[in-house]
């Protein structure tokens, strides 16, 4: 524990020039003064451990723990450590959008080492800011590094690092680098491209991070040397966890493709190898991880989503991702929100009197029936007004049918966290939808026998019945019929339609003992009369199986639709809720 | 004597006039006239401006220099034009080491444009041209002098880059093979049950 009155005199000089860092970058900046923790309890409840700032995006504060500063002897340098940890909020990562792509394209190029990702990202945004405020505003950054380097703290990495800024700053060899033992040609050759990759992509920082993470692969992926370097090296990251507590960050699902491009490694280019754009096998990058999933193969995988939100905020709850996930990729297929059309109804019948008051329009003022009313005006007391009501009564109103929608998530389906599962986008695609259009939603995941899940009744609750269709059970081998039951046994308040996700087992359980006296065949039949919308049966199966079920099932009034390849199943729930729900 | 400061000669190599940058009249019929530049450079640095013979090494054909090269002449005579150089007799044998062996050798690995765009290759020039004028920078040592050259000679990053490019390679080979057999591996697994 240091000196409280050095912390609390150094917290006085600290905040007394906050405001001379902020003009470091902006003189009309707006940004909250930082959280000063007085010792290191302090900055832990407030998240910081490791280093003596950090930054959190969410709330765009800036976390500093004066107790650190004081013990590494930084405390002279108030402007440049607040103008560094201003600079991650102005100039990298700045927002959390730009936060996600950085790491998203950090992640393409540290293929089976992806969980570097954040500490990468911190010290590529650290080099941007720290060039820009040591050859730009001269401030004393390189001083800094001075003051907390110590022979200890070196590794490979770290002399990476220290020598990069002794290239960009053209500093003298181990000015910075202080630990000899860990110089060589093969880091000089990295630091030097590094400072030039710096210099290059100040501007369009987000271009550079895949070739920032590809020269720093070799230092990182052995486990060990990681660790240990990662540990020395933790006083350095203060913007590792600055997307921590950000909820939904949208836009994210979509395959960054740019940003597979600008996975170069800048060795081969540097020794004159050409970089095949369409090849990256040298770099460990497989095709199948940026090939695609969804619609048009143009979006990432669940997995991998889950994993880079994961690594943004490292609290993010998983099914809230997952939700997330299917919600973003169904927004371009729901319908369009529902419009009211009202009718222009002349208000001209005269219905009453009311009274009068002062705030009224005065043009309203019926003298007559005021006169009537009074011989003394007193407004608001005597004064009356004549009210008016509608000639038309031809009110119309539509209230769309709620909707049942049942997927099989027996053995044969797939889990929708771990692959892209159509059948969960087009259950997301027809709920949101029926939801936009004012009608309520019950959905259910079953895989029988076995278990099932579902949401309680017919709700309108988005975030519900997201978590229920995106889960999965993985049991039995087909869909339950019996989960008809519970809605449709008897007539419901509201009719509703009924879609079914299902394969050609669903005719195995439509034959099986039911162990009661009814039959699933006439479970089924009950059900759809006592629905009283449409009720339809998607199959993924060729047209012609089973034929004679088929023909009993649409005697019954039910629709089948045939999908001999799930990706169809985004045509039918597209058009399922175009029919159904877009009234406009 | 002047000071030879670093950064002053880098600055000036990166004024480069967009002449310098036109190929040899020996390769392009447009082209800069080289033999004229490199005589008047001689003749400049080392103030004897009758001077006829080219000091050139008898086993150099100009005709075997290629249009990289040339250029890297070209804008290395830009450089030598800078005031602290000329009338300086005692360098000039010293340009042949610089032109047709210190610079011969690096521009197999920079692309002309390199020397006034990338301030690390200006840099380099500069201090590949004051080594072979036995000339130490302004503010520093034979060590440290040799070591900021060595750590940005091109020659030897080439080297290091292609081998630890290489390493690179051959691991990132194992991690896919090993990748390979566990996938097949686990294929297998799937294909007992």
């Amino acid at each position: 524990m240091y000196n409280q009155s050095e912390i609390e005199k150094t917290a006085a000089v600290w905040k007394s020039h906050w405001q001379q860092a902020k003009l470091e970058w902006n003189p009309l900046l707006r940004l909250q003064e930082p959280i000063w923790c007085l010792s290191n309890q302090e900055a832990q409840k407030e998240g910081l451990t490791g280093s003596f700032a950090m930054i959190r995006l969410t709330d765009h504060r800036i976390v500093i723990n004066l107790e650190e500063i004081v013990a590494l002897g930084i405390s002279t340098y108030f402007i440049e450590v607040l103008a560094h940890e201003i600079g991650h909020h102005i100039l990298a990562p700045a927002n959390l959008y730009d936060n996600a792509i950085l790491l998203n394209r950090i992640r393409y190029a540290l293929p089976g080492i992806e969980d570097r990702a954040p500490m990468v990202s911190n010290l590529y945004t650290d080099f941007l800011i720290n060039d820009k405020l040591q050859r730009i505003n001269k401030l004393r950054i390189s001083e800094v590094y001075k003051a907390i380097n110590s022979e200890d703290n070196f590794s490979e990495l770290w002399t990476l690092m220290m020598r990069t800024y002794e290239y960009l700053w053209r500093l003298n060899r181990g000015e910075l680098a202080v630990n000899w033992s860990f110089h060589s040609k093969k880091i000089d050759a990295d630091a030097s491209l590094l400072a030039s990759l710096i210099r290059s992509y100040s501007k369009n920082w987000i271009q550079g991070g895949g070739r920032f993470a590809v020269l720093l692969y070799p230092y990182l992926m052995d486990d060990k040397t990681f660790n240990d370097a990662r540990k020395k090296i933790l006083i350095l990251l203060d913007a590792e966890d600055a997307g921590s507590g950000a909820i939904e960050i949208s836009g994210m699902t979509k395959l960054d493709l740019e940003g597979y491009d600008g996975v170069i490694d800048m060795r081969k280019e540097a020794i004159g190898l050409k970089n095949d754009k369409g090849n990256k096998d040298n770099l460990g990058i497989e095709k199948s991880k940026v090939g695609g999933s969804g619609p048009r193969n143009s979006y990432m995988g669940p997995g991998n989503y889950i994993d880079l939100m994961k690594q943004v905020n490292p609290n993010a709850d998983e099914q809230r991702l997952i939700n997330a996930y299917y919600k973003e990729i169904a927004l371009s297929h729901l319908i369009d929100f529902p419009v009211e059309i009202s009718e222009n109804v002349s208000l001209d019948l005269p219905e009453g009197l009311e009274t009068w008051d002062i705030g009224d329009p005065i043009e309203e003022l019926d003298w007559l029936q005021s006169s009537i009313a009074s011989p003394v005006f007193l407004p608001g007391i005597t004064t009356q007004k004549r009210t008016y009501g509608s000639d038309s009564d031809h009110n119309i109103s539509e209230h769309p049918l709620n909707v049942y929608i049942g997927i099989d998530c027996s053995g044969s389906m797939m889990n929708p966290k771990l692959n892209f599962s159509w059948p969960v986008l087009a259950a997301t695609i027809i709920g949101l939808s029926a939801l936009r259009a004012g009608a309520s939603v019950m959905g259910c995941l079953s895989g029988e026998p076995g278990t099932y899940l579902e949401t309680e009744g017919f709700i309108t609750d988005e975030t519900d019945l997201l978590t229920t269709i995106t889960s999965y059970l993985g049991t039995g081998y087909a869909y339950g019929m019996e989960r008809l039951r519970k809605p449709f046994e008897t007539e419901p308040n509201k009719k509703s339609h009924i879609v079914i996700v299902t394969d050609n087992d669903i005719f195995s359980m439509l034959d099986s003992d039911t162990e009661t006296n009814q039959t699933h065949w006439e479970l089924a039949e009950i059900a759809l009369k006592n629905a009283g919308g449409h009720g339809t049966m998607v199959l993924h199966s060729q047209p012609d199986y089973q034929k004679d079920m088929v023909i009993r099932l649409k005697k019954m009034g039910w629709n089948v639709y045939y999908v001999t390849n799930e990706t169809e199943l985004l045509k039918f729930a597209s058009d399922f809720s175009q029919q159904n729900y877009a009234y406009a | 004597m002047p000071k030879y400061d670093l950064f002053e000669l880098v600055t000036h190599l990166k004024k480069c006039p967009e002449i310098f940058l036109k190929p040899s009249n020996l390769l392009s019929r447009d082209g800069l006239d080289s033999i004229a530049l490199i005589s008047d450079t001689y003749r400049m640095v080392s103030a004897i401006f009758l001077k006829k013979e080219l000091n050139v090494p008898a086993k150099i054909n100009f005709n075997s220099i290629d249009d990289n090269y040339w250029k890297a002449i070209h804008i290395s005579c830009w450089l030598l034009y800078h005031h602290s150089f000329r009338n300086k007799p005692a360098l000039e044998n010293k340009l042949r080491l610089f032109w047709f062996e210190g610079l011969y050798h690096v521009t197999q690995y920079v692309k002309y444009k390199e020397w006034i765009t990338d301030e690390e290759r200006a840099e380099e020039m500069v201090r590949l041209l004051l080594l072979c004028f036995e000339i130490l920078p302004n503010g520093e040592s034979i060590a440290e002098a040799a070591d900021k050259l060595s750590s940005i000679s091109s020659v030897d990053r080439q080297k290091v880059l292609r081998q630890s490019y290489e390493a690179h390679e051959r691991i990132m080979n194992i991690k896919r093979e090993m990748a390979e057999k566990k996938a097949r591996e686990a294929a297998n697994t799937y294909g007992r049950e």
